[in-house]
């Protein structure tokens, strides 16, 4: 039963899983509270889960790993920075409507307590549909190169990011939070979020166990939820289409699916999620990262799901769970405990090798079928 | 109508290269001498680096992410003959030489990884690009000074072990540059030149009326004319044909008898090795190897030069790699200052070449893989006769 | 059988003989490329003592002149060079010049010459470089 587990899991992960185990064990007797450091793990487990969740759609339709995410994250930072911009107006159109329709709870007072959740909305509002019409050029951009889809992803995703460089700096942004100082124009690398969505989800129903233990259990309440749409949508009739199409695209045409009608879904709903995802990161990080923030954030996100068992053609919600929490376990443990074993800062080092040999070694699996 | 979308296709990429600079060059008010000279360094500088990717694209391995490795192996020669002390050409060739087992040992594994992905090469050596840089800094960061010996404490950070960011490369500064010292100017100038140069070889070309002066790295180029008339002899080799039958058709390869795994790997093991060379040959022109950066960009540069000069996933000469190389650090000279002159922010100049640089790469690989997929598809539809032509999904 | 060992072991020799001839070039280089400073001390050194003034010049280029309990540095590449040092007595004009062409050993990367021992000819005047 051992071997069937073995086998199943592979050993890349078993390692890293133990590996992770044994940083847990050993940080007391470096000095690293255990809880402290399952708080962290828990907080970057749900900020970076909806981003991983996003790999799912596209993995399962054939067309490789999401190396295209910045396009999703760029349509969610449109969101979040526009959220801003725009705050008083939404506010004020809330109120407006309120006062107009009598809704069953919503009356002013709960408005105005509820702000910073309305901002939080408005800003997702705003990102789906720009990821939407995104993803919808991306997924008819990808359905013309099938066989290259992940290298044409990174390079779209690279290009989306350095264009949108040009654009931060050229939009009419106004709000004097966002503006550089004294040119008054083009908005700044990294803008707090604080005043209007910051921990909206993470502090809710928040669970504070001793000063040290913190549970942001909203934001995990709101991956479930994410995870559980997915979920149920993948096993719908077009879920199941697409999943027909990844496994054997000749069987789905003979079988009446319209190949390129399901691949554009799945890219639409992965830039959708990965929209989603970085709004969900920004309110728990607390800052928005403009210019070349997104260009390399696809990869932490390919790694975890990679990480959690999924192959370049298979990707389940399982996967993304296994391989965000280990992923971002091993992201908040190796600095605090071999900082304090070897008084020196090997994260980043660590980071980039795990993540990356974890990619190399899916990448490099034989394929069953197809490719 | 489908023959001229071809050609269209074919050289869209300089074309709107060409155009934008155009656009481009009067905006940025630099003069014709200036840009000349800073044009022939950056053809000595990166020629080498850009040479370096023919050969895994003649072996149908795509565009080689990982000719960082190389880069990574030459710096490491570098910082040993800099450590040791080491000057002039033969601090030069020594880091070549230093540098070479170590990109042999890193290109082989590169090889072997690119095996066991075929189909995806240019991913997975992509990523591996990152993976090999962990282990770089791994062992430049922490081993070196520590289990590596250094002697000279200048090289490494404050704590005692680990290489600092900014080594100077000044021992062997413009050494092959200068080695046979040329210049074009007027005749002013020229004497001048003429009458500081000491014993040795130099070249002066005398031109009336002309102002500025435009100095030649001839060392340079010379060495980069041998390792073009090289690639040209490993074409007609066994070798070279080789890969080139398993550029064409691996499976066919395989049945005529060619050892395609291996002959893949040597591919690799070839281009990793000259990208090392490059590397140096870069470092020694730019003076100072930024230990932890100087490689950074090198794939990509290199690789968005290649495509520029109209070279395509599975078919690139000689000709691309000099037209690519001219017309991608044209652009990188003049958009800063043009974006300055014509927005008022040097900044968007420098977002735009880089913006220009993704997508330049992007768009080339976007029409190989659109191009590869409609003959696929013409192929297809021909075996299945047209009445299943609608029902391709589109 | 037998020839087939025989071409096999000839590969393996001609790559060793490559890689000897390689290391050999790495080592070859190493000793004429390498960059050595040259200290030069115008001290009292046990029996001698230090000069009022010398002017040193290596590899016939500039000259420092020292005067007593200076110090100077100067580079040379590759291993051998030549020191010229003219010293002064104390009516200020030359009283000797002594000239040495002298081979370094590549490992030792810096040394010092004590001028005082120079000029007496003597034989140890060649030191380790200070840190």
């Amino acid at each position: 039963m051992i071997k069937n587990f073995i086998a199943k899991a592979g050993w890349p992960r078993i390692i890293i899983g133990l590996f992770l185990l044994s940083l847990f064990i050993a940080a007391p007797f470096v000095g690293v509270r255990v809880d402290t450091s399952l708080s962290n793990t828990l907080v970057r487990f749900g900020m970076n889960g909806v981003m991983v969740l996003a790999m799912i759609p596209m993995v399962q339709a054939g067309c490789g790993l999401n190396f295209g995410l910045p396009l999703g994250i760029i349509a969610g930072l449109l969101g979040a920075t526009l959220s801003i911009e725009f705050n008083d107006k939404i506010l004020a159109l809330v109120l407006e409507c309120v006062a107009k329709y009598n809704l069953a709870f919503m009356n002013e007072q709960f408005v105005i307590a509820h702000r910073e959740a309305i901002g939080f909305a408005s800003a997702m509002i705003i990102a789906v549909p720009i990821a939407a019409i995104l993803g919808w050029f991306y997924g008819k951009l990808l359905n013309r190169v099938k066989g290259d889809e992940m290298m044409i992803a990174t390079y779209v995703g690279f290009s989306s990011v350095s264009f949108m460089c040009i654009a931060w700096l050229l939009l009419p942004y106004k709000h004097p939070t966002m503006v550089w100082g004294y040119a008054g124009q083009g908005l700044r690398t990294t803008i707090s979020v604080e005043g209007y969505w910051l921990h909206v989800l993470s502090d809710s129903l928040a669970i504070n166990l001793n000063e040290h233990l913190y549970i942001p259990t909203g934001m995990l309440i709101f991956f479930a939820v994410m995870a559980i749409l997915v979920w149920i949508f993948m096993k719908t009739k077009t879920g199941t289409a697409i999943t027909a199409v990844g496994s054997n695209p000749d069987f789905a045409r003979a079988s009446g699916v319209n190949v390129d009608k399901m691949r554009t879904i799945s890219v639409v709903l992965s830039t959708v999620l990965g929209a989603i995802g970085i709004i969900v990161y920004e309110q728990s990080f607390g800052f928005i990262q403009l210019y070349m923030g997104p260009f390399y954030m696809a990869l932490p996100a390919v790694a975890s799901v990679l990480l959690g068992g999924a192959s370049v053609n298979k990707a389940g919600i399982v996967n993304v769970i296994v391989g965000t929490f280990l992923f971002q376990g091993i992201l908040t443990m190796t600095p605090s405990v071999i900082n304090s074993v070897l008084q020196t800062d090997m994260s980043e080092v660590i980071r980039l090798i795990v993540s990356n040999g974890m990619i190399l070694y899916a990448l490099t699996r034989r394929v069953r079928n197809g490719r | 109508m489908r023959k001229l979308f071809d050609i269209i296709a074919g050289n869209a990429v300089p074309a709107i290269f060409i155009i934008i600079s155009a656009f481009a060059i009067p905006l940025s008010g630099y003069s014709a001498s200036y840009l000349i000279q800073e044009l022939l360094t950056r053809i000595g500088r990166n020629s080498f680096l850009i040479l370096s990717l023919l050969i895994p694209i003649m072996a149908g391995m795509g565009l080689n992410f990982g000719m960082v490795l190389g880069a990574m192996a030459g710096q490491i020669g570098l910082l040993f003959v800099s450590d040791w002390g080491v000057v002039g050409i033969p601090g030069m060739v020594l880091a070549m030489l230093l540098g070479t087992p170590i990109a042999i040992i890193l290109g082989i594994f590169c090889g072997n990884i690119l095996n066991r992905a075929k189909g995806r090469e240019m991913v997975t050596s992509y990523i591996l690009g990152f993976f090999i840089n962990g282990v770089y800094q791994l062992f430049v960061l922490y081993l070196m000074g520590w289990v590596i010996p250094v002697t000279n404490p200048s090289l490494l950070l404050s704590r005692g072990y680990g290489v600092r960011n900014a080594v100077s490369l000044l021992g062997i500064r413009g050494v092959l540059d200068n080695l046979i010292p040329t210049i074009v100017a007027g005749a002013d100038r020229a004497k001048n030149f003429i009458n500081m140069q000491g014993s040795g070889t130099f070249m002066a070309l005398q031109i009336p009326c002309f102002d500025g002066e435009v100095r030649i790295p001839l060392a340079t180029f010379l060495l980069i004319a041998l390792f073009c008339v090289f690639i040209i002899w490993f074409r007609k080799t066994k070798l070279g044909q080789d890969m080139r039958a398993i550029g064409q058709d691996q499976s066919v390869a395989d049945s005529a008898g060619i050892a395609v795994n291996r002959t893949r790997v040597i591919a690799i093991v070839i281009s990793t090795v000259l990208a090392c060379i490059g590397q140096v040959i870069y470092l020694q022109n730019m003076g100072t190897l930024n230990t932890y950066n100087s490689h950074d960009q090198t794939g990509m540069f290199s690789i968005a030069a290649l495509l520029i000069g109209g070279a395509s996933v599975s078919k690139a000469s000689i000709t691309n790699v000099f037209v690519g190389v001219i017309l991608f650090h044209l652009m990188f000279i003049v958009a800063p200052v043009a974006g300055k002159n014509l927005i008022g922010d040097a900044q968007i100049g420098e977002y735009f070449r880089v913006f220009v640089s993704y997508g330049i790469i992007a768009i080339a690989l976007v029409l190989h893989a659109w191009k590869r997929n409609r003959e696929a598809e013409a192929s297809r539809r021909s075996l299945r006769g047209n009445s299943n032509a609608n029902r391709e999904g589109e | 059988m037998f020839v087939r060992f025989v071409k096999f072991l000839i590969r393996w020799i001609e790559r060793l003989v490559l890689l000897a001839a390689l290391i050999l070039l790495g080592a070859w280089l190493f000793y004429i490329g390498r960059e050595h400073q040259i200290f030069l001390d115008n001290r009292t050194n046990e029996d001698f003592r230090a000069l009022s003034q010398v002017n040193v010049s290596i590899n016939g280029g500039e000259v420092s002149e020292l005067t007593s309990r200076e110090r100077d540095v100067k580079k040379i590449v590759g291993p051998k060079f030549t020191i010229k040092a003219e010293i002064f007595d104390e009516r200020g004009e030359i009283a000797k010049t002594v000239e040495r062409e002298i081979k370094l050993c590549p490992l030792s990367k810096d040394i010092m010459i004590n001028l005082p021992t120079l000029a007496a000819e003597s034989e140890n005047f060649i030191l380790a470089a200070p840190r």
